[in-house]
């Protein structure tokens, strides 16, 4: 199944290989997790995710044609 | 003058004498504002040796050119002074109102010298200010002063406030505004308390020039529109700052009984979410911010309930995790406590969680604490030493220097587990796996803080495990983010929802009329940082690489669990992380600006003077 991720801008600033999104392949009933680490994010790398206009966990499962936007971690201050 | 009131109001308190100096061009040029302002008369006008609770220390609260403009949270004032944590140049920043009204007031900086003899306020009402007297405010919680002020001089003046701790000159006692914002760290309390000022009030009538008007509403505008657009805007609408908690754990950085550990196991009951599903009441957001972070709370404890703004991300680590505390709730009622005492939030932490672990350890005990079963998880305790320290009772004159300060009275073993640098306790990210995160804590210019170089994020794209090569990021972040305190802007937009810099580098020239590029402002930005750190070369002579070093456990104890057990960083590590720092800065091996860096910097007069002192080479 195909997940499109999309990816804030303050994320993409750390990571030079992320554009604005990028679809992944993943197995059926593969979780929001894995398809973090399709796009080669390590682990950590992501604040929240959001589907729907909601938060969706990180070992939610996904599917086909979902698309999850990624927003980087927060610094606080 | 372009972006700026013109004006820097001057008050001796000592004196009783109030005067207008003009803003000059040279001034706004070298420093640009906020911090940049606060270093630049700190380190002239605040003799060598001064007591940071004397009168010869200056309070000096300024704005910055994008404050109170039409431009997303134009919303800050730096607060700076040599601070009495430290001993060295210290500073906060406040968000809110206060910086806008000030403007307005046709005031870019106060300076505040001297000490009134009896308890005061400032109040600014346009080019009328007075000294006035606040002996009915002395002794009240900073909420309440803050209460009666608006009420005796009406709702549209902004007011900064300090609470009991900073009259009685607690070591990290903040100024409040705005009823739950706070200029938190380095004691900037305590040097407002100690010249007996409890409150600053100020109301403006007046406009802010800006050079090109067409050319501000256009960035300002796609500024603004690319906010709103942002996905991650309901976000942090919705849970603010304190979003951050539950990451912080997942990446073990969330500080923990005294930050022994990094990851905590009752971290559910302090997220984010929780807190919005169960305690939280409204929104609050500072001058023209659509972020809105604020979040006001309603707690209850020992039959009192009260409204309280947060905690957010900074306060639910050190109240929250760091001492034990299991609900959102308990960290937001101790937060209250703290606003309305005037305690830093996240010294605060750190000093009753270094309480709580020294008890556990037995190196105090009921009798140090005075019968206070000071244990990891106690909120009476919390609330008990709270008021003790602000008050100066009992253990709490030894805590309220500090847990430097209290490490000093009991000894060796406790000053291992005693988490600050140079004397400020570190804030919300323990750091022994994000090793330019720990050399960003090592070298901040005010001590262990975490504002101007959040670098963890760096850490975890490059490598946790990675020492070489991570000083020049730090660096990078020293100048960048700073200079956000130097505008007068909230860095927020930039940081978390990623507002490119370009915009920002575009709204200087069209506000103020100059035509710096984003490189000549970054250069500016490092002329600032060296002089707080040629501050602290000149008042110390033994001042060096030995200030920049963490505390013992983070090198001693390995990561005890959580997903980094084992972990370790080692004193090669850390010596490796400043060598590469110092180099980068163009310091020498003691972490001493070399004469040509202040030189390059346009610092001549600095580096000739540190240089006939036989400071630096
Ligand atoms: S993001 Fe938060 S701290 Fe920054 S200006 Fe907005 S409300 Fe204030």
């Amino acid at each position: 199944m195909r997940v499109t991720l999309r990816f804030g801008r303050a994320l993409r600033e750390i990571y030079d290989h992320l554009g604005e999104s990028m679809e992944v392949r993943l197995k059926e009933g593969a979780t929001a997790k894995e398809a973090l680490a399709a796009a080669n994010l390590p682990e950590g790398a992501c604040g929240l995710l959001l589907t729907d206009d909601r938060l969706c966990k990180i070992d939610e499962e996904v599917t086909h044609g979902q698309i999850i936007t990624v927003l980087p971690p927060v610094s606080g201050g | 003058m372009y972006g700026y009131a013109g004006k820097i109001l001057r008050v001796d308190l000592s004196a009783g004498k109030i005067s207008h100096e003009p803003l000059t061009e040279e001034l706004v040029d070298n420093y640009i504002g906020g911090r940049g302002f606060g270093a630049y008369y700190v380190y002239n006008e605040v003799p060598p040796g001064a007591d940071p609770c004397g009168p010869d220390n200056r309070l000096v609260i300024a704005s910055g050119p994008f404050a109170g403009v039409f431009l997303p949270s134009g919303a800050k004032t730096s607060i700076s002074a040599k601070s009495p944590a430290t001993g060295l140049y210290g500073d906060s920043n406040v968000g809110g109102h206060l910086a806008g009204e000030l403007k307005y007031a046709g005031i870019d900086a106060i300076i505040v010298e001297g000490r009134t003899p009896v308890p005061s306020y400032l109040f600014i009402d346009d080019d009328r200010v007075e000294i006035r007297s606040a002996t009915h405010l002395w002794g009240k919680g900073a909420i309440k002063t803050e209460e009666v002020l608006k009420e005796e001089l009406g709702d549209e003046f902004q007011i900064a406030t300090i609470g009991p701790a900073g009259e009685n000159r607690v070591v990290f006692a903040c100024i409040n505004h705005d009823f739950g914002r706070q200029a938190g760290r380095c004691g900037m309390g305590a040097v407002m308390g100690s010249k007996n000022l409890k409150a600053i009030a100020v109301r403006g009538t007046q406009g802010v020039p800006v050079a090109d008007m067409d050319g501000l509403k256009s960035v300002a505008t796609v500024m603004f529109r690319e906010l709103m657009q942002d996905p991650g805007l309901k976000i942090w609408q919705d849970l603010g700052l304190a979003q951050v908690t539950t990451w912080a754990n997942s990446i073990a950085a969330l500080p923990t009984r005294n930050f022994r550990e990094n990851f905590y196991e009752d971290v559910n009951g302090l997220s984010g979410e929780l807190m919005k599903e169960t305690i939280v009441v409204g929104d609050k957001a500072c001058f023209a911010c659509p972020m809105a972070t604020g979040k006001l709370c309603k707690a209850s404890f020992r039959g009192k309930t009260v409204l309280v703004e947060g905690p957010e991300y900074e306060t639910t680590a050190l109240i929250g995790s760091n001492c034990a505390l299991r609900s959102i709730e308990e960290v937001a009622f101790a937060n209250y406590v703290c606003d309305e005492l005037g305690l830093d939030t996240i010294s605060a932490g750190n000093v009753v969680a270094f309480v709580m672990e020294c008890f556990e350890k037995g190196i105090i005990t009921k009798e140090d604490t005075g019968g206070i079963e000071a244990k990891f998880g106690s909120l009476d305790a919390f609330c008990d030493l709270a008021h003790l320290i602000a008050r100066r009772e009992g253990i709490g004159n030894i805590l309220a220097d500090g847990v430097a300060g209290a490490s000093k009275a009991w000894g060796e073993e406790s000053s291992r587990i005693a988490i600050h640098v140079k004397g400020l306790e570190w804030s919300g990210y323990e750091s022994r796996g994000a090793p330019s995160m720990m050399l960003a804590y090592m070298t901040c210019d005010i001590g262990a803080h975490h504002n101007r170089a959040w670098s963890v994020t760096h850490d975890i794209a490059v490598g946790r495990d990675i020492i070489k090569g991570k000083a020049a990021k730090v660096v990078e972040f020293q100048h960048v983010r700073p200079l956000f305190d130097c505008f007068g802007v909230c860095r927020l937009q930039w940081v978390e929802l990623g507002l490119p810099l370009e915009h920002y580098a575009k709204l200087y020239p069209v506000v103020t009329g100059m035509d710096d590029s984003w490189e000549d402002l970054l250069v500016k930005s490092e002329r600032i940082w060296n002089l707080t750190r040629a501050f602290a070369v000149r008042e110390r002579e033994d001042f060096g690489r030995a200030d920049d070093w963490p505390p013992a456990r983070f090198y001693e104890e390995p990561v005890p669990d959580g997903p980094l057990a084992g972990f370790r960083i080692t004193e090669d590590d850390l010596n490796t992380l400043l060598d590469e720092y110092y180099e980068a800065r163009g310091w020498d091996e003691n972490g001493r600006p070399k004469a040509e860096t202040l030189i390059r910097l346009g610092l001549e007069n600095v580096a000739s003077e540190l240089y006939k002192m036989g400071r630096i080479s």
